[in-house]
């Protein structure tokens, strides 16, 4: 249940997030896609996807989409305060194949939570927003 | 900073720290400015530099010119002068800048400022929540912003899971730290929270993100601290109890908050920048008396002591439970109560330490004590732990 309040954060965060560098995260997300990239000059893939490879530095990369599949790395949860104390389970997911990890929600109590355990991208809805959640396998 | 070269910290005065403090930006710096500058013995008109921290962790209004504006409030005329951002470690960053100043002999004199006040609420959430998301995507990062994410809390979590995990530490190991840092506090009338707790109390305590309990964390506290750093001949001038910075040591990891590869469980800046600090200062671990440690949380202190090479890893949570790190022990460590119980205004933190280590290395940290410590070290950090100071302050004879 989004309150009038958490309404106004959201639309806030959805109006930041424009703003930042990921523009090509947002893109795929509206899509439903987790898009990461591809370096064509040192053949690595990068999450968050950059205008730019993080390791060469070069701008020879491309979007590619990623299947989305992971493993937990860590995991925690904590409450949202903006949706009356319901706790919100977090974790750091290493992506298949990909020099990078997600941090991300993950649909699944902390209890039912294990490191190593794999997961698949899921996207949740807020304001006009599409928002990666992950959840077991 | 070299034998030779050595700059000297010559006058400092804090404020307590507390959970808010009525003052406004500008009076607070001021009024702690000018404290240390009298307890230095310096006159007005002998101030070279001024730097100062950000106006406060996450504030947002009139967060720009903080230093000119502060200069022009006290009307200061100076050789150097800015506002240094560097999340938690800004102070000891521009601890660092103005030694460096007064090293290369630019400067004699140097007044640096940590100040924490919150963010006000205006009340306007179209202002409130714009600010509040610019904070949370500016800070942590956009997708982390978009995951509801408004406070570091979570990473910092994860991280002492993965180091728990890698070493067998049970919540019943780190429990001991806070109860050590609290007994320290009822020491300090500085510090925010002064009533002894119990290991039952903090294993008692809320779960707020697993594994970290409530009183495993550090308030988020108000405060203002003020140094004044001199050359050598300027501190050999004025005469009294010399405490001269030794040897220094920064570093910072290619990630911003928790690692998107390798080891999340470890803090390899902290490590780093302690094996400088040692070199530079030419001093081994055995040699050091007493230490300041910036952990905002217990179990994220105990690993730093592990990256500082105070214990091996794993083995920093027995140390603790032993009383090697109490005000008796063998290794001192946060003597002032420490972030979790002196209180965490980030601002102003590393010049807490700072001030606690002078305190002891001068004799005059009262019930505090630690005998007759030579050498201290500070340590701060930005981030999760991506990047870290570390400082060595020595007493002259």
């Amino acid at each position: 249940m989004i309150t009038t309040e958490s309404q106004a954060l959201w639309r806030a965060i959805k109006k930041n997030s424009d703003k930042m560098l990921y523009r090509f995260f947002e893109e795929g997300l509206a899509q439903r896609k987790l898009l990461i990239i591809r370096c064509g000059s040192c053949d690595t893939f990068h999450f968050p996807p950059r205008s730019f490879c993080p390791d060469c530095l070069t701008e020879d990369v491309e979007l590619v989409e990623h299947p989305g599949k992971g493993k937990v790395y860590a995991f925690t949860s904590m409450a949202d305060q903006s949706s009356g104390g319901k706790p919100i389970t977090y974790a750091m997911v290493d992506l298949e194949g990909v020099e990078g990890r997600i941090f991300t929600m993950v649909e699944a109590a902390y209890e039912e939570m294990s490191i190593g355990m794999e997961v698949e991208a899921g996207y949740l809805e807020k304001e006009d927003m599409v928002i990666p959640c992950f959840k077991p396998v | 900073m070299g034998r030779d070269r050595n700059v000297c910290i010559v006058g400092y005065a804090q404020t307590p720290v507390k959970k808010f403090i009525k003052a406004t930006f500008l009076d607070l710096a001021a009024r702690v400015s000018i404290e240390a500058i009298r307890s230095s013995g310096l006159s007005k008109k002998e101030i070279q530099g001024l730097l100062i921290t950000q106006e406060g962790f996450g504030n947002f209004v009139n967060a720009q010119l903080f230093a000119p504006r502060l200069a022009g409030h006290m009307r200061l005329e100076t050789k150097f002068l800015g506002t240094f951002e560097c999340g938690g470690m800004s102070a000891a960053v521009a601890v660092k800048m103005a030694a460096t100043e007064i090293m290369t002999g630019r400067l004699d004199t140097c007044l640096v400022i940590g100040v924490e006040l919150k963010p006000e609420l205006l009340g306007d959430p179209a202002f409130d929540y714009t600010s509040l998301a610019d904070r949370s995507a500016g800070t942590y990062g956009p997708i982390e912003s978009l995951s509801n994410l408004r406070g570091p809390l979570p990473f910092y979590a994860m991280s002492q899971q993965r180091w728990m995990m890698d070493h067998q530490i049970h919540p019943r190991d780190i429990a001991p730290l806070p109860v050590l840092l609290r007994k320290n506090a009822t020491k300090n009338p500085m510090a925010q929270f002064r009533d002894p707790i119990g290991l039952e109390d903090v294993l008692n305590s809320r779960m707020v993100c697993p594994p970290i309990r409530l009183f495993e964390c550090c308030p988020q506290s108000e405060g203002a601290a003020a140094v004044v750093l001199a050359s050598h001949d300027v501190a050999k001038a004025l005469g009294g109890k010399r405490i001269s910075i030794r040897g220094h040591g920064e570093a910072h990891d290619s990630t911003h908050y928790f690692p998107d590869r390798g080891d999340g469980g470890r803090f390899p800046c902290v490590e780093r920048a302690a094996r400088e600090a040692y070199e530079n200062a030419g001093v081994s671990l055995k040699d050091l008396d007493v230490a300041e440690v910036y952990g905002a949380f217990a179990g994220i202190e105990l690993m730093n002591y592990e990256e500082m090479g105070f214990f091996k890893r794993g083995q920093a949570p027995g140390a603790v439970q032993e009383g090697k790190t109490a005000l008796d022990g063998e290794f001192p460590i946060n003597p002032s109560g420490g972030r979790l119980s002196l209180g965490h205004p980030p601002g102003a933190t590393p010049l807490l330490e700072l001030i606690e280590v002078c305190n002891q290395l001068r004799g005059e940290a009262q019930e505090r004590q630690v005998g007759e410590p030579v050498l201290g070290l500070i340590q701060a950090e930005h981030g999760m732990i991506n990047g870290s100071v570390v400082l060595i302050l020595e007493r002259e004879e």
